[in-house]
């Protein structure tokens, strides 16, 4: 595949046009240039790495069938970034009944220890092993967070997308991303504390 | 400072030590200190999550991606044309339906095709009431003048 030396944002136009009119080949350079991008937001959203690649081959399916509908009201990065967050949104809505509940597993020792070792790591003291602990721990809690939180919180504290690159990416205003954030937010710890009070 | 003041906060918050007026409060409210603890328990594990890198591409995901098309684009248009046939259909049968609808509110009440009507098929209860006591009366009178001797052979 041909590969241009310097692609801009001209080139990308360029590119997107021709693939509006149905060229595959153009649409291969994009997919070159944003593959990596597509590949974070699946990864963060799914967490599952052998379905890393085919979540982001149907992505760019989808984007190739509906990219007649790309107006370049936005970038296409955040066009395609919304076509991948709405298709891992249907993926976790569907695997969400066949998903395992892993909070009731953690004892309330080992989350204890959990939180020493968070506050160990603001000061930049925590082990590999540790990391790994502390983020299947958060994992585990964003897996059993509704699919709208789960987007929501993935976005903004793993992406560290600005509220206004989510709501452009969600097709929301500022302020209902704000409230929606605040909300997940609250729900997520209410969550840990009811956890706590069941056992 | 208020507890939902803390909730609210903490969507602000970013750096890891509490402010004096925030210290102040988690040193007297359990349940603030339990959130505060948790949020920043939450926010290392996105951290850690942040840190954790998705997996690259493999060779070629991108040309890969390229000859799928052909057939993404052949099933979808296999698809649109399933759908584009039933819509058609569907509007045939209304329009048919709609015809007929027409037709049957069109066609006169008699004719070749209902049959002999009425000559006056709606009438008001007066001209109902007054027609009812006229055949009465003609039936009573005429069948009276036929078989009534008196009224009927005497009078010829």
């Amino acid at each position: 595949m041909e590969r241009p030396d310097t692609p801009d944002v001209k080139q990308e136009i360029d590119w997107i046009h021709r693939a509006q009119r149905g060229e595959r080949e153009p649409f291969g350079f994009l997919v070159e240039r944003h593959q990596r991008r597509v590949f974070s937001i699946v990864y963060r959203l799914v967490r599952r790495r052998d379905d890393v690649e085919d979540i982001a081959q149907e992505i760019f399916i989808k984007a190739f069938l509906a990219i007649g509908g790309y107006h370049f009201e936005s970038s296409f990065a955040t066009w395609l970034a919304r076509v991948a967050v709405n298709h891992c949104y249907d993926y976790l809505r569907r695997q969400r009944s066949s998903r395992v509940h892993y909070f009731s597993e953690m004892g309330e020792e080992s989350r204890r220890r959990l939180e020493r070792r968070a506050e160990q790591q603001t000061s930049g003291v925590l082990n590999p092993e540790e990391q790994v602990a502390l983020r299947d721990y958060t994992d585990r809690l964003l897996e059993r967070a509704p699919a709208d939180d789960r987007v929501i919180l993935v976005l903004k504290e793993v992406e560290e997308l600005s509220v206004q690159e989510i709501a452009e990416i969600l097709n929301l205003n500022v302020s209902t991303v704000k409230v929606r954030l605040h909300r997940a937010r609250k729900r997520m710890l209410l969550d840990i504390q009811k956890s706590e009070r069941g056992k | 400072m208020r507890c939902e003041d803390v909730i609210a906060m903490l969507d602000e918050i970013r750096e890891d030590s509490p402010s004096e007026t925030l210290r102040q409060h988690l040193a007297a409210c359990s349940t603030c200190a339990r959130a505060w603890n948790d949020w920043r328990t939450l926010r290392s594990g996105f951290r850690a999550l942040a840190e954790d890198a998705p997996p690259p591409a493999s060779f070629g995901f991108a040309s890969r991606v390229v000859r799928r098309l052909d057939d993404a684009v052949d099933s979808s248009r296999a698809a649109a044309q399933v759908i584009e046939r039933v819509a058609r259909r569907f509007v045939l049968a209304t329009l048919l339906l709609a015809m007929s609808l027409v037709l049957a509110l069109a066609l006169p009440s008699s004719g070749p095709v209902r049959g002999p009507g009425r000559d006056e098929p709606y009438l008001t209860q007066t001209e109902v009431n007054s027609r009812a006591g006229d055949s009465l009366l003609g039936d009573e009178f005429s069948d009276s003048t036929a078989a009534n001797p008196v009224y009927g052979g005497n009078q010829k």
